[in-house]
């Protein structure tokens, strides 16, 4: 019998890179096929040849036996195959049932919105996806999450015959996590087939019967779960052997370096108080929601504060604004890096520079381009950024590549403090890996930093403690001798 | 900063695209010689010195304002009110100069209330959190009124000649006023190009989130460039006044429509994060052409409007398709 979805030999170059070489991949109906893989590897522009962005330069598609051509991502979704991104497409300010019927919205013979039958279809479908809110409700008003949800949501009311998910997990948390699993084996017994490319490992092992490693733009190894172990897969997907993924800590405890106390922003978390020292990691765990996100941005000035104070090295200091907080020697790596972190369209020099502008120029008025050069290729020597040059734009780079830009331009302000917001959000094992180091090596030079992650794995590899938010408030701490991932999502969920 | 902008980040399909691209970054200059020597084949007056001479004076007035109008572009705003505050600013210093106050006081006051005009909006786009275009088109009608308040709806006349030397005059075989207009773009494109304020505006209009976070401060940056669109627009108006040797309320209609089409067919995005002073000079020149050619083809001033009108359609189409192929 024909694959559902085959693809014979497909290559794609862009100019000066080769993505694809003679990638050959099936998917059957009612099948899980895995994707991974470091990024760079080629797995998105795999997806878009299938969603059609892209045409191959060679080798062909077939979908149920038959010549399948895509011009255009219309060609594809009119064909069942839909591809939820990372990048969520919802129109913000519009119901979550209109969301789900973007552009098929039920409607009588005068094209007017049948609005009941909307929402009680979007009913059905939420219910399908495990998403308890009303259909009625505006999109701003649901986390990221519950967005993605909505996304699948979406996907199931097109008749979806192939769903591919582009690192569907990232944002979710273990309860999502589950229902979105959940949603995926109705899929899979109802007969799609479905690709899940994800960074975890184990959700790959969870959930997908087949798994494909792609590396440098080919599919080195593709075999059923049960024939891969996790540091088989890791192996074949950096080409090299990993000793560990958390390297040991030998960072030394000092002084209390950034206190908070009693901090409160009004509708988003109150009374927050923190103590971090000197070398120390501390992690911020909690469901998404719980304001953990806010609570590093009033720390930073970006989010303007109630109640409360923070303290800096034992000084009062007042943070209005982020530029008070690079002053104080505080940097913040914000959890969405295109959207916070980064200028797309611009350099990486531009990028690393933007920080420390005045420092690069004559007199703090007249850009000195030398000083610029310099500060950019120490940032990517230092962090091993993989780039043409620091000509390149940001938005050419791969995750890890991009993050690494975020992270060296922190670096810039020389801060004694960092804040770093889901850093593995979306990058591959290895610049996880890298990203692990480097906190580390701040560690032990003496920063302190506080980390919010979604990764529990990550956490209780990385902190020497880690606090628990939980609606708003702070509703545990659990120092490293106690560290274990029941008792963090026990406070998390339940207090 | 500014050479990476217009750099592609990769080529993709050989689409509408590329094309576009193309069209963008090569044929400003194509597109201007072939408008030049349609004219100087099709029409005998193109290449006089006396209608090459009014191409600049014309483009000198676009020109000062083009260039404030760049900087609140890249941005990522925009100015609609420039237009009325160059009438504005011109009445004003008509009065002062009337009141006999010395001229270089009531050049300084006409580019000062540009200044003032441009803090009103920065005030409303920072403070009060208000859209740029709308803001803007609110200064628009409200200098505009000002403007016929002041004068009662009359024409304010009879300058000294020193005054009107600014507009009017020549410096050896130049135009005072080009020489002015050249100055201005060679300060704001050094300004633009390679200060650390340039670099904040770019940033801002690149991604103004990832900017405030980075510790760039953003509502300074966005505050100076509408002070320096509304003080070049005063300095726009005092040019005008001395080369007419009067102020009319009524003067400089529809300037921001000649202005934005400048700036956006030199290569700005109405999205921000992109634009340079370069760019709008040719922009400015190419409008300066043809709005002379309309001139000399003796086309009916009711077509000037709708071809203006097209040309900015097409500008921001270009920018739009160059939009979406970088989302893509």
């Amino acid at each position: 019998m024909a694959h559902l979805l085959e693809m014979t030999g497909v290559s794609k170059a862009f100019p000066g890179v080769k993505a694809l070489t003679d990638v050959s991949i099936f998917l059957d109906k009612g099948e899980v096929l895995g994707i991974v893989g470091e990024n760079g590897a080629g797995k998105s522009t795999l997806m878009k040849i299938v969603a059609g962005v892209y045409t191959p330069d060679d080798g062909e598609l077939r979908l149920e036996g038959e010549a399948f051509a895509p011009r255009q991502p219309r060609d594809s979704l009119d064909a069942g195959i839909i591809v939820i991104h990372q990048e969520l497409s919802l129109v913000p300010d519009r119901s979550v049932a209109e969301n789900i019927f973007l552009g098929n919205l039920p409607h009588d013979r005068l094209g007017r919105v049948r609005r009941k039958a909307l929402n009680q279809h979007a009913k059905t479908l939420l219910a399908r996806v495990g998403l308890d809110v009303a259909p009625q409700t505006r999109v701003r008003q649901l986390g990221i999450a519950q967005q993605q949800l909505v996304e699948i949501a979406r996907a199931l009311s097109r008749q979806a015959r192939v769903i591919v998910m582009d690192e569907p997990t990232a944002t979710l948390t273990t309860a999502e996590q589950t229902i979105l699993f959940a949603t995926i084996r109705a899929l899979r017994s109802a007969g799609v087939g479905l690709v899940f490319i994800s960074h975890h490992l184990e959700e790959v092992f969870e959930i997908c019967d087949r798994v494909v490693v792609l590396r440098d733009g080919a599919a080195v190894e593709m075999r059923p779960t049960s024939e891969w172990n996790e540091t088989g897969l890791i192996q074949a997907m950096v080409n090299r052997p990993i000793d560990a993924l958390f390297p040991p800590r030998h960072a030394a405890i000092g002084d209390v370096v950034l206190a908070v106390e009693g901090l409160t922003s009004a509708g988003h978390f109150e009374d927050v108080s923190l103590e971090l020292r000197a070398g120390e990691v501390l992690g911020l765990a909690g469901l998404i929601g719980a304001g953990r996100t806010e609570v590093l941005k009033a720390i930073y000035g970006a989010l303007p504060i109630s109640g409360g104070r923070v303290r800096v090295q034992s000084r009062d200091v007042v943070i209005r604004a982020p530029r008070d907080a690079i002053a104080a020697g505080v940097a913040l790596v914000p959890e969405d890096r295109k959207a916070e972190g980064l200028v797309l369209p611009f350099s990486i020099r531009s990028n690393v520079a933007m920080s420390t502008l005045p420092r690069l120029s004559w007199l703090r008025t007249v850009l000195a381009p030398g000083r610029m050069d310099r500060l950019a290729e120490h940032a990517v020597a230092d962090l091993r950024i993989r780039a043409s040059g620091i000509g390149q734009t940001v938005q050419s780079l791969s995750g890890g590549n991009q993050q690494k830009v975020v992270i060296g331009r922190a670096l810039t302000t020389k801060p004694r403090i960092f804040l770093l917001d889901e850093p593995t959000r979306g990058i591959d094992v290895g610049a996880k890996v890298e990203v692990y180091r480097l906190i580390n090596a701040l560690a032990e030079q003496g920063a302190a930093i506080l980390v919010v992650s979604s990764d529990m794995i990550e956490l209780l590899g990385l902190c020497d403690r880690i606090l628990i938010m939980r609606t708003g408030r702070i509703a545990g701490a659990v120092p490293r001798a106690e560290f274990s991932q029941e008792r963090i999502m026990h406070f998390a969920a339940l207090g | 900063m500014a050479s990476n902008l217009t750099k592609p980040a990769e080529s993709r399909r050989f689409g509408l695209g590329s094309l576009v691209r193309a069209v963008n970054e090569l044929t400003i200059i194509v597109g201007f010689l072939a408008i030049s020597i349609y004219l100087a084949v099709t029409t005998p007056t193109f290449l006089t010195s006396a209608n090459i001479l009014s191409i600049l004076l014309a483009s000198s007035l676009i020109g000062i304002v083009a260039v404030g109008e760049t900087f609140v572009i890249v941005t990522g705003g925009i100015d609609l009110s420039v237009g009325s505050v160059v009438a504005f600013t011109g009445v004003m210093t008509g009065l002062a100069l009337n009141a006999h106050l010395p001229v270089p006081v009531a050049i300084l006051v006409g580019i000062g209330i540009g200044a003032l005009s441009g803090g009103f909006i920065a005030f409303a786009v920072t403070f009060l959190n208000m859209s740029p275009f709308i803001v803007s088109l609110a200064v628009l009608a409200m200098a505009r009124g000002l403007a016929f308040i002041v004068t009662n709806g009359n024409t304010i006349f009879s300058f000294p000649d020193s005054f009107d030397n600014i507009g009017g005059g020549n410096l050896g075989p130049f135009p005072v006023a080009a020489l002015i207009t050249l100055v201005v773009f060679l300060v704001a494109g050094l300004v633009l190009a390679r200060t650390v304020f340039g670099a904040e505006v770019y940033a801002v209009g690149g991604n103004r989130e990832a900017a405030r976070l980075a510790g760039i401060p953003v509502n300074r940056t966005l505050s100076l460039v509408y002070i320096i669109s509304g003080a070049l627009a005063g300095l726009g108006g005092v040019i005008l006044a001395g080369r007419l040797d009067s102020a009319q309320p009524i003067a400089a209609v529809g300037l921001e429509l000649n202005a934005i089409a400048a700036v956006v067919i030199g290569g700005a995005s109405l999205f921000g994060g992109k634009g340079s002073i370069l760019g709008t000079l040719l922009g400015v020149l190419i409008i300066g052409l043809i709005n002379n050619g309309l001139t000399l083809k003796n086309v009916q001033p009711f077509w000037v409007q709708f071809i203006q009108g097209a040309v900015i359609f097409g500008a921001v189409l270009i920018d739009s398709l160059n939009q979406k192929r970088r989302r893509a």
